[in-house]
């Protein structure tokens, strides 16, 4: 297995994630999200994002609102639904514990393990 | 030039090349199928579409007047094949299916490549030249993609038949003249055999951003080195014929300028010795065959010094070569030409008699 597929995948798991906690306090649409991500590095090709929206919505999550634009088509503005808010905190809870385990991971030396 | 069109996309005009809408006709459709087989597939195609109007809106506030097939490439790199968006469940749910059936996948793999190579030798295929490895026209190359094989042994095969007295200079050059090239997409995608879907267009089109390998082996490199040979020997006959053609275009205008201009020049001491047609005297008894045998000697000068001009200068890439209408409209005119000049000249020379005895009485 090569490392760019391996950073691929864990990128993709975080992806979900990543585009809750960027929809936390302010509704954005699509190009201010695709932005941020690149920015971040997660996203490869645009169209990625798109099917990610589209089911997070449908699983109720995320609610949108049609804006106007004075740049280019009219905007779907998406936002965090009750039960969106309610999936970012158990996520946030993952995130905690996850990076807890992998901290923790990351420390471990011999010795520790000896000392266990 | 190009033909232009105004699409509307998301309820906002934009000028497009033909060419350019074409290309994103077939990816929007390449979308819709994709994602028409999931919950809320339309709406996805939909907002790509929106998030397609929006990158050509910025074109547009750039100064952009109409969007062409660079600008339609570009923006389909940056979204993606359908197949590289595909869903975060998606990808999951095929990892598990992959490990527990990972021998039979291997298996119909092979099987179904099998199946492609089989089906690409026989299937609705298209002989072209292929303009994305060659080493003269793209002829051999051609032939190879038809078959499926390695344009080696095609390139090697027409080396042999040269040795056999210059047939195969002959036959390439037939086939070089005949065959037309796979320009576009379409065309490449038949050439190679494959099935003309949306999904295969905009695959070949994005894989042609990609450079071609040039890593062609030892014999590969030998036989490069003879194509650039011959290349450069066709160019140089190529020359030499065009100005003999244009010595002898030359030659003809002037002795007939002479013959009607001085009176009673029968022998004009010139290598085009137009003097003994008497075409002076022969002009006040038949115009017509005089004026079409002139004309059509001409022609049959002009034709192939044209031609030749035409073929350096797109070799020399200052203008578009000939596109395949075009030689076959200069081929027939010039056996046109020729079809008029030999009766023309067989008629001139059984009268000529006629005013000689004329002259002699």
């Amino acid at each position: 297995m090569n490392i760019e597929n391996a950073k691929s995948q864990m990128r993709k798991g975080m992806l979900e994630y990543c585009v809750l906690l960027l929809l936390k306090h302010r509704p954005s649409y699509a190009t201010d999200i695709i932005q941020q991500l690149k920015d971040a590095e997660l996203l490869v090709v645009e169209g990625t994002l798109y099917p990610l929206l589209t089911r997070l919505k449908n699983d109720g999550l995320l609610v949108y609102q049609w804006q106007e634009s004075t740049q280019g088509p009219p905007r779907k503005y998406y936002a965090l639904s009750p039960e969106g808010e309610q999936f970012l905190e158990g996520l946030d809870g993952a995130w905690t514990e996850l990076s807890n385990t992998i901290n923790y991971l990351k420390t471990i030396t011999p010795k520790l393990l000896e000392a266990k | 030039m190009k033909k232009n069109i105004t699409i509307n996309l998301c309820g906002r005009l934009f000028q497009i090349d033909e060419d350019a809408y074409e290309l994103l006709q077939q990816y929007i459709e390449s979308l819709r199928s994709y994602f028409g087989r999931q919950e809320g597939g339309d709406e996805i195609a939909d907002d790509i579409e929106a998030r397609i109007a929006e990158l050509f809106y910025e074109l547009k506030a750039n100064g952009t007047e109409a969007i062409t097939i660079e600008h339609v490439k570009d923006i389909i790199t940056r979204i993606g094949k359908p197949e590289e968006m595909a869903g975060v469940s998606d990808e999951t749910g095929n990892d598990s299916q992959k490990t527990s059936g990972h021998r039979y996948d291997s298996f119909r793999d092979a099987a179904e490549g099998v199946m492609n190579n089989v089906r690409a030798r026989t299937a609705g295929k298209r002989l072209y030249r292929n303009p994305n490895d060659k080493m003269l026209a793209g002829v051999m190359s051609g032939f190879a993609a038809y078959t499926n094989t390695d344009p080696t042994w095609w390139r090697l095969g027409i080396v042999l038949l040269v040795l056999c007295y210059g047939v195969g200079i002959l036959a390439y050059i037939v086939l070089a003249i005949v065959l037309p090239v796979a320009k576009t997409p379409e065309e490449q995608l038949q050439m190679q055999g494959k099935k003309v879907t949306p999904q295969a267009l905009a695959d070949a089109v994005i894989d042609e951003k990609q450079p071609v390998r040039q890593n062609r082996g030892c014999l590969g490199s030998v036989l490069a080195v003879i194509a650039s040979l011959f290349a450069a020997l066709f160019v140089g006959i190529a020359a030499i014929f065009g100005f003999a053609m244009l010595v002898c275009l030359f030659l003809v205008v002037v002795s007939v300028i002479i013959i009607f201009t001085v009176p009673g020049s029968s022998h004009l001491n010139m290598p085009f010795d137009l003097g003994y047609l008497h075409l002076s005297e022969m002009i006040s008894v038949q115009p017509w065959v005089v004026i079409v045998f002139i004309a059509a000697l001409m022609l049959v000068f002009l034709i192939p010094l044209y031609a030749v001009a035409h073929m350096l200068l797109s070799k020399a890439g200052k203008i578009q070569p000939m596109g395949i209408v075009q030689r076959i409209f200069w081929i027939v005119f010039w056996v046109v030409a020729l079809g008029s000049m030999v009766p023309s000249l067989v008629w001139i020379q059984q009268n000529k008699t006629m005013v000689e005895r004329v002259e002699t009485r």
